[in-house]
């Protein structure tokens, strides 16, 4: 904890510095950490609305786009993890569309999705789904290919079917690659949103708070605030998910 | 009324490991499998229970095809769900079979086995020694016909080892079923067995059977157990 207290010192300590050297053109941090404060719950003139609005809408974008990621990824994951032909069939397909990077989805998003009534938004909720839905799979498939042979053995042992093996063993002992799997997807969901809230006008959201801070012409200080909040979401969602993952893995 | 295996023979690709395997055993006997590690013990057991099919060969039970749902199977390693606590362990096979009162019924053979007051413990919690008895009341909550056996003591030190025994039979001795018991260690086998079939080395077959006529609780150091110790022995470098 102490080292972590210093670090934060020493990180705003260098900040400082670099800014009476004038090394780069920045805000001192407590002329950020004002406006920080002062925009959290007030609105923005330009935009009308407060920090807290613009990340609200950031995550309910997340968190709606994210958890339709997980309830195909999860299941998925789970499938491929335990029936051998159905995992190379499908990681075929995977293997090729994983490593294109959420942000590359992009403008092939909106105009596959330019027909319906709320393009932009489909096409943000597209590219977080495609952002948290790989990791999250990947991450369960690993969990549940590697369910101890001898666990199932067991369950053959006592008569239990594919259901209940599936159930009662592979869901359970995938569990650990779950969480994982939701922690890193909803990391990477949340590195999408706001790359693709930057890209189009979707009047509220973080990614976009910054964006037009920049063109309305270089408020750096708004700009510095909206990137603090990201980091800080960031991390929270990390850490709390850490903490849930105690809670309901108390086996371990 | 016996449980009977007829001429079971085995091979991984080339690899014979069970070569014409034929015995019987009574119902509510302790029968002791013996034979030196790898020699294909845990294969024979896997096939008794319908984990594995022979070759050729066939397991019966009072004339027809052995059920897998007649058998309760306790593994050399426990095979516990880390993530069940010892009641919901103990619960799993009566799960499989929908039994509506599986809680109920797992917390009585908990009390049976001794282990009531840790039914909420993980199994990480539990010591090895406690692990193999929730492992075994698992077995005995299906209320099987027939306990198959293997090796469950021999992860354990000499005092648990012997203490384990002496519950097994306690067990025994009140829930009166069909025990196949496989192990490698002699002392085992003539503390535990009213009959030990003796295997040779791989590929198995059976040596001989033999007969223990000693009046339990047994005394290990008594001349007649090492009599019959020394009788296994030399069948087994055979
Ligand atoms: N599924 C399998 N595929 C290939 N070979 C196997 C398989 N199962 C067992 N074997 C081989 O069969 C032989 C007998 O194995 P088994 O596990 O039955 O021996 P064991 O008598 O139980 O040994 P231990 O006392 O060490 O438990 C071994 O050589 C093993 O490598
Ligand atoms: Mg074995």
């Amino acid at each position: 904890m102490k080292l972590r207290i210093s670090a934060i010192f020493t990180f705003i300590l260098f900040w400082y510095i670099v800014v009476f050297l004038k090394l780069v053109e920045l805000p001192y941090p407590h002329k950020v950490l004002f406006v920080f404060t002062n925009l959290l719950f007030h609105p923005e003139p330009v935009l009308g609305k407060s920090l807290v609005e613009h990340a609200t809408a950031s995550v309910l974008r997340v968190l709606t786009a994210s958890s339709i990621a997980f309830a195909v990824a999860i299941p998925m994951g789970v499938a491929m993890g335990w029936f051998e032909k159905f995992n190379v069939f499908t990681s075929t397909i995977v293997e090729i569309l994983r490593p294109i990077p959420p942000l590359a989805w992009i403008p092939l998003a909106y105009i596959l999705f330019s027909k319906l009534s709320n393009p932009v938004q489909t096409a943000q909720l597209f590219i977080v789904f495609i952002g948290a839905f790989f990791p999250c799979l990947i991450s369960v498939v690993d969990a549940a290919k590697n369910t101890p042979a001898e666990l199932i053995e067991m369950a053959k042992a006592f008569n239990a079917d594919n259901k209940k093996i599936l159930s009662s063993i592979v869901l359970p002992y995938s569990l650990q690659g779950i969480i994982t799997g939701i922690r890193i997807g909803l990391g990477v969901g949340w590195m999408s949103i706001i790359a693709a809230e930057m890209l189009a006008t979707s009047g509220a959201g973080l990614g976009y708070f910054i964006m037009v801070m920049y063109e309305v012409g270089g408020r750096i200080a708004e700009i510095i605030s909206g990137m603090v909040l990201i980091g800080i979401i960031g991390y929270s969602m990390n850490w709390l998910l850490l903490k849930v993952e105690k809670m309901v893995m108390p086996w371990r | 009324m016996a449980l009977e295996v007829i001429d079971v023979s085995k091979s991984f690709n080339n690899l014979k490991v069970l070569d014409n395997i034929t015995f019987k055993v009574k119902d509510n006997s302790f029968t002791c499998i013996i034979g030196e590690s790898g020699c294909g013990k845990t294969t024979l057991l896997r096939i008794v229970s319908g984990l594995e099919k022979a070759d050729s060969g066939e397991i019966l039970f009072n004339g027809k095809k052995l059920e897998i749902n007649d058998v309760g199977f306790v593994f050399q390693d426990d095979r516990l769900l880390p993530w069940r606590t010892t009641l919901k362990n103990v619960a799993f096979g009566l799960e499989v079979r929908n039994d509506k009162r599986a809680l109920e019924k797992a917390k009585d053979v908990l009390r049976f086995v001794g282990l009531e007051e840790f039914e909420n413990y993980y199994p990480k919690q539990l010591s090895g020694g406690m692990r193999q008895l929730v492992g075994i009341a698992r077995a005995l909550a299906i209320n099987p016909k027939i306990l198959l056996m293997d090796e469950p003591f021999a992860s354990l030190d000499a005092q648990t080892r012997n203490r384990m025994q002496a519950e097994l039979l306690d067990i025994w001795n009140e829930e009166k079923k069909t025990v196949l018991f496989v192990t490698h260690n002699i002392d085992e086998a003539v503390y535990l067995a009213d009959k030990i079939i003796v295997l040779s080395k791989r590929p198995a077959r059976v040596v001989e059977e033999i007969k223990v006529d000693l009046e339990r609780p047994r005394d290990r150091t008594s001349l007649e157990f090492v009599d019959v110790r020394k009788r296994v022995l030399e069948l087994l470098n055979k």
